[in-house]
């Protein structure tokens, strides 16, 4: 029962990273490895509003994920856009030179010690005398929901969101149909940062607050990536908490340590039995 | 004498990562597989060796002599290539990149956890290193560096031969067109997955001699750092030329090891460090941005070259003239 709910709890946090870094796959056509780097922002500017500057822990969760969403936009505008031009591999290992910029930056400033929000302690709710979800896992869930719903309902029924999918699939296309892509690149960077940051944040909440969180969920969004099919934002939503749950199931089985070990044994067994990943051509 | 003794140890470290920039060169530069798992096969190649040749009591070492230890480290990475090759090579580009980087990741786990193996965290000490009997202690560290830039010139050559044999003219047609490259009869996935292991097998002996220059191992010693650093060579020194890949990694060592001379209080160490982080991301970032090709691009010899039709005064501008728009394709 502990290892379903540490799973729910770990795929929905997935599911927020993930998301993201699919929308950028899917839209800017790279591997942002600096996403993990602006989940390990979020996590630490929220420190820095609730513990350095005192606030209440919600209003710096939600002042970390608009700054976060801003950071990324300008690091994507000055750092990005002026070599898209260059193709894939550049734009892959400018991100990678960032990641390191960015690692390098926050721990020059915080230290390598690790840190802890200044959360009040929980207990676990308990009905019918079974300890259940503690009310921060509650918490982490319903933010992980809320905020799939509201993306599905963004991506489904706005004109932004329409225009995104369609540049998505075809940009030349959506070009053509006067779709204004400027604007709409913005949004992008703009979601999957704050989401970034929105993940940090929960991950931090949920275990521990170090500055290498960031190279470490990489690699489990990389994998649910992959297993999504690449860069589809809906596939990527699912396999997040398929990797979350057998990344904590497989504790039953093998010691703890080995958990990011299951996320690349899925990758190789995905790679072999469906590279397109779970959903149908990998589209959105 | 002792920073003679300094620029010796460092001219080791940037030979050991010259060698690994010029590995890369061949699978990336000239063949297109992006690979991020070089710490991996690295770490496979250095834990084999150690574990070979390791003469302690209580540890599992098998007390083989030097060579054998430096042929079991070349097998073992080129079958760590062969299993992460086979499912990941018939795929696009990315998924090679995400399976390196998810293996190195996984390998640098198990060798943190499998204590009776490896001996965790605390790794080996004190391990020997080739030659040591014959030479008295300072005079050790020279014959070291002048071993590894031995070693480093005959892979230097070696790789050249690689690249500019008919083989190497088929990794560059794979590299830049697949399609074209099947319609003549080739076959592709046999011939990445056989460069793929090949490559790997060398860093496994690379990995023999980091073991070597450090005279320790353990898990830290194999982060993704060294991907990235070795990466980071490459697109400096210019990606597709074997000279460029050992001009970068040279620069950038001695970049990154500069700060080292700087004396300065332990909190102040951690700020230093992460600053080092700081440098080289935006080498990268800068290198990709204003110089993409390098400092050497590549320099594909062409006919005209090759049968000397033009005596001496041939310049390399006219040879180079489709480098750039290739190297990242």
């Amino acid at each position: 029962m502990d290892i379903i709910k540490f799973g729910i709890v770990t795929g929905c946090i997935l599911l927020l990273s993930t998301v993201g870094f699919s929308m950028i796959w899917k839209s800017e056509k790279f591997l942002n490895i600096a996403h993990g780097q602006l989940i390990l922002v979020g996590a630490y500017i929220a420190y820095l509003f609730n513990v350095t500057l005192g606030l209440p822990f919600a209003v710096s969760a939600i002042g970390s994920v608009v700054v976060t969403a801003f950071i990324g936009l300008l690091i994507a505008k000055v750092f990005y856009y002026p070599v898209r031009h260059q193709g894939q591999l550049v734009l892959l290992f400018t991100s990678i030179g960032l990641a390191y910029v960015i690692y390098g930056t926050v721990q020059a400033l915080a230290g390598t010690k690790v840190k802890a929000y200044n959360l009040a302690p929980t207990q676990a709710l308990t009905i019918g005398g079974k300890s259940f979800f503690t009310p921060h896992e509650i918490a982490i869930i319903f933010i992980a929901i809320t905020c799939a719903l509201s993306l599905h309902i963004f991506l489904a029924k706005s004109k932004s969101g329409r225009g995104i999918r369609a540049m998505a699939e075809n940009i030349r296309l959506a070009q053509i149909r006067g779709i204004h892509f400027s604007r709409l690149y913005t949004f992008i960077w703009l979601i999957a940062s704050g989401l970034a940051g929105l993940a940090g944040v929960l991950l931090a909440m949920n275990g521990s607050l170090h500055t290498d969180i960031g190279w470490i969920e990489i690699l489990v969004v990389l994998s649910a990536a992959v297993l999504g099919g690449s860069g589809a934002i809906y596939g990527a939503m699912l396999a997040a908490l398929i990797i979350g749950l057998s990344m904590d199931f497989s504790t039953l089985i093998i010691p703890a340590s080995y958990r990011p070990t299951v996320a690349f044994l899925i990758i190789i067994l995905v790679l072999f039995i469906r590279p397109q990943g779970l959903s149908k051509g990998g589209s959105t | 004498m002792e920073w003679l003794l300094f620029i010796a140890g460092l001219l080791a470290l940037a030979g050991i990562y010259a060698m690994l920039s010029l590995t890369l060169n061949i699978d990336s530069g000239f063949l297109g597989l992006w690979n991020l798992g070089v710490a991996g096969f690295l770490a496979v190649g250095a834990y084999t060796y150690t574990l070979v040749t390791l003469d302690q009591p209580g540890t599992l070492g098998l007390g083989m002599p030097i060579w054998v230890g430096l042929l079991a480290a070349a097998i073992a990475s080129g079958v760590a290539g062969l299993i992460v090759g086979l499912p990941s090579l018939r795929l696009k580009k990315e998924y090679l990149l995400i399976t390196t980087f998810a293996f190195a990741e996984v390998i640098r786990q198990v060798i943190t956890n499998e204590k009776w193996l490896t001996n965790g965290n605390i790794g080996f000490y004190g391990l020997p290193k080739p030659f040591e009997s014959y030479f008295s202690g300072i005079n050790y560290i020279f014959f070291f560096t002048v071993l590894v830039l031995v070693i480093l010139a005959i892979y230097f050559w070696l790789a050249q031969r690689l690249t500019y044999s008919p083989l190497g003219r088929l990794m560059r047609a794979i590299r830049e067109n697949e399609s074209a490259t099947l319609s003549i009869g080739k076959d592709i996935y046999r011939t990445k997955l056989k460069i793929f292991i090949l490559t790997n097998m060398f860093v496994g002996i690379v990995g023999a001699i980091y073991v070597w220059y450090s005279s320790i191992i353990l898990p830290s010693m194999f982060t993704s750092t060294i991907t990235f650093t070795v990466w980071t060579a490459l697109v400096i020194g210019g990606i597709g030329n074997n000279k460029g890949a050992v001009i970068g990694a040279i620069v950038l060592i001695f970049v990154q090891e500069f700060t080292r001379f700087f004396q300065v209080s332990p909190d102040m160490a951690v700020v230093l460090a992460s600053l080092r982080w700081v440098v080289i991301g935006f080498m990268l970032v800068f290198v990709l941005r204003f110089r993409p090709q390098g400092i050497l691009s590549e320099k594909i010899p062409s006919v005209e070259t090759r049968m000397k039709l033009f005596n001496g005064n041939f310049s390399n501008k006219g040879v180079d003239f489709h480098s750039k728009s290739q190297s990242f394709k």
